[in-house]
């Protein structure tokens, strides 16, 4: 007799390595993540139906945590810049390909698995050669097409450009760009907050038995559905 | 005969420092037992070597003994690691809204627990409780009347929306058993004066309301996001040749089940989902499209299950470590408190608030004169011939 388990999210921090990032973004974003991590450890929502994975992109993607509940216990990988560029046609590579296996292993043991969130945060433009290499693999990723595709929420800091984080989202109003005036370092702070919140709200949805994804933003938030995949 | 009873003995609910059985690996586990003291063997305990508090002639008032065992902790089913954290007290709703209710007792030879628990999430979140139930008994037509509603999440005041369903649902019914008519309730009368509540309350609170004076504003919608609520009407009469009927109506996915032999048989409050996909939307109140509905009759040795979706989708039709546990805790009613208890188990990825409403008829052993000849059991689902005042509708989606 298999246990009956419930709903889980899955869901994936996809973060920016690149040189750029190093001192105080990285610093920042890692202490983001253990916020992140402390959060959850504490909520009965965020700790049993959340799942989270920390995949990062500099020259190449590299997943540095697998898809898990996060837990007290549990240490956290430290996010170090690497060279080789800003490939963002590698990591969409990757997660079109790892999405499906994390979603299938979830329901291989019983659990009913909610469309996938992920968090893209880059702090520059994509560097993948030729120009635009990164958009077929985008689109694969997005396409209605692919039965796991994920929602894209997309952040961009420092040299990202409003438009290219527009592109990667997966809806219009799921991309926001760095104030000006602010610093790499605290918009990340923010982005931990808006983070934490987003999974935290969104798993209580599901707790509720609402399929609604909660993302707060400075000025507001904005809802879309989480659908069952 | 001091010490003998004509009943056999009653199974002692497991003490919380003994392991279930199954050991340690047993998915179903009492979080954080301790390892216990041998059992008390209440029936051959000589006084000396029988535990009793020390109250009253043992000794002063003050000196009462410890418990023999550690507390009771919350019940934990499954394996995956429960994330607990202490309840917030929900003292800002209003009104007021209590964690859990519990209520029990016998009518009519029919034995009676329920209790409704707020799920995890709202206590830590300090929210509160969505789920109600309300309990009539009817000494003239020997009646026991249950409802039960789940406020949807979505909804502003979803708590009242469930409180004012359950209560005007079984006010509706009393009325009919009064007017004579336990036979033939008009169930669409029913779920109409439930609605007419819910849609009676938001009039009064609606001052404000954006869009109420659009020419497209829809009043029953607005109405499902600030109170809407499913709805479970239950009637269940113990007839004088001593066969226990049933008749249950629902509108969304509160269900009913009758356990019998280790299993669930669902009678009305099915879910309405996707072939390919789950889902989260639900038909409720204050739409009123033709509710389900269905007549039969309990054995002896069956049990009536009225719920919410807190228990029924952990249950998953019966076929799983919840549903083998249940079945096996409900054999006979367990203490009232012992009944909160049951129904307030931890499981993982699981903690929406639970109702759970029991019937047992009587036993066949408390009353050997009235257990021979039942009819067969039979199952008749009807469907009025007409639909209900409010046009039947699609609810609102969970969202």
């Amino acid at each position: 007799m298999q246990e009956t388990r419930g709903d889980v999210l899955p869901i994936y921090f996809v973060g920016d390595e690149s040189l750029s990032m190093e001192g105080p973004p990285l610093d920042q974003l890692n202490e983001a993540l253990s916020g992140l991590r402390d959060a959850a450890a504490t909520s009965p929502a965020m700790g049993e139906k959340a799942r989270f994975s920390i995949v990062t992109f500099a020259g190449d993607a590299l997943c540095r945590l697998e898809l898990r509940p996060l837990t007290d216990e549990m240490s956290l990988p430290s996010l170090t810049h690497r060279s080789g560029g800003t490939s963002y046609m590698s990591v969409f590579q990757d997660l079109r390909h790892r999405i499906p296996g994390d979603v299938a292993t979830l329901k291989s043991d019983g659990y009913k698995v909610r469309r996938p969130l992920v968090f893209f945060l880059s702090d520059g433009q994509p560097t993948d050669k030729p120009d635009g290499a990164w958009r077929p693999p985008l689109e694969e990723l997005k396409s209605e097409a692919f039965r796991e595709r994920p929602h894209i929420l997309a952040f961009g800091i420092g040299e990202a450009r409003g438009e290219t984080i527009k592109e990667v989202a997966s809806a219009p109003n799921l991309a926001w760009i760095q104030a000006d005036g602010m610093s790499a370092a605290s918009a990340i702070a923010e982005f931990g907050a808006s983070l934490i919140q987003s999974i935290s709200k969104s798993a209580e949805a599901l707790a509720r038995g609402s399929d609604e994804i909660q993302v707060p933003e400075p000025e507001g938030f904005v809802s879309l559905k989480a659908e069952p995949i | 005969m001091l010490g003998r009873s004509k009943k056999p003995p009653r199974r002692r609910s497991r003490p919380s420092g003994s392991p279930p059985e199954g050991g340690s690996s047993d998915p179903l586990r009492v979080a954080g037992a301790e390892p216990s003291p041998p059992e008390r063997d209440l029936g051959h305990s000589s006084p000396e070597d029988e535990w009793r508090p020390s109250v009253g002639a043992n000794g002063p008032p003050n000196e009462i003994e410890p418990l023999p065992h550690p507390r009771l902790d919350v019940l934990e089913i499954g394996r995956d690691p429960v994330r607990r954290a202490e309840p917030k007290l929900d003292g800002t709703t209003s009104p007021y809204r209590p964690d859990t209710i519990v209520d029990g007792g016998t009518a009519f030879g029919l034995t009676l627990r329920a209790a409704s628990v707020r799920g995890r999430t709202k206590r830590f979140e300090g929210e509160a409780r969505e789920d109600d139930f309300c309990l009539l008994t009817d000494s003239i037509n020997g009646v026991v009347v249950v409802a039960v509603a789940d406020g949807l999440g979505a909804a502003t005041r979803s708590s009242l929306g469930s409180a004012l369903a359950v209560r005007h649902a079984v006010a509706a019914v009393e009325d009919q058993l009064a007017a004579g008519n336990a036979l033939s309730i008009d169930w669409s009368t029913v779920f109409n004066r439930a609605a007419s509540a819910l849609v009676v309350e938001h009039r009064g609170q609606r001052n404000g309301e954006e869009g109420r004076q659009r020419p497209d504003y829809d009043e029953t919608r607005a109405v499902s996001k600030d109170l809407g609520t499913t709805l479970t009407v239950v009637i269940v009469r113990r007839e004088s040749s001593g066969v226990t009927s049933i008749s249950a109506a629902a509108i969304g996915d509160s269900p009913v089940f009758r356990l019998a032999n280790g299993e669930y048989e669902l009678l009305v409050g099915r879910r309405v989902t996707d072939e390919a996909f789950s889902t989260s939307a639900v038909v409720a109140l204050p739409y009123l499209p033709v509710p389900e509905t269905v007549e039969c009759q309990l054995e002896q040795d069956e049990i009536l299950l009225i719920c919410t979706d807190g228990f029924s989708e952990p249950l998953s039709e019966g076929n799983s470590d919840v549903g083998r546990f249940f079945a096996r805790e409900l054999a006979d009613p367990p203490p009232i408190a012992s009944w909160a208890y049951l129904v307030d188990f931890e499981k993982a990825t699981y903690d929406d608030d639970r109702t759970l409403v029991a019937i047992w008829p009587k036993r066949a052993h408390e009353d050997a004169g009235e257990t021979s000849e039942l009819e067969p059991t039979t199952t008749v689902v009807s469907v009025p011939e007409k639909g209900i005042a409010i046009p039947p509708s699609q609810g609102d989606s969970d969202d």
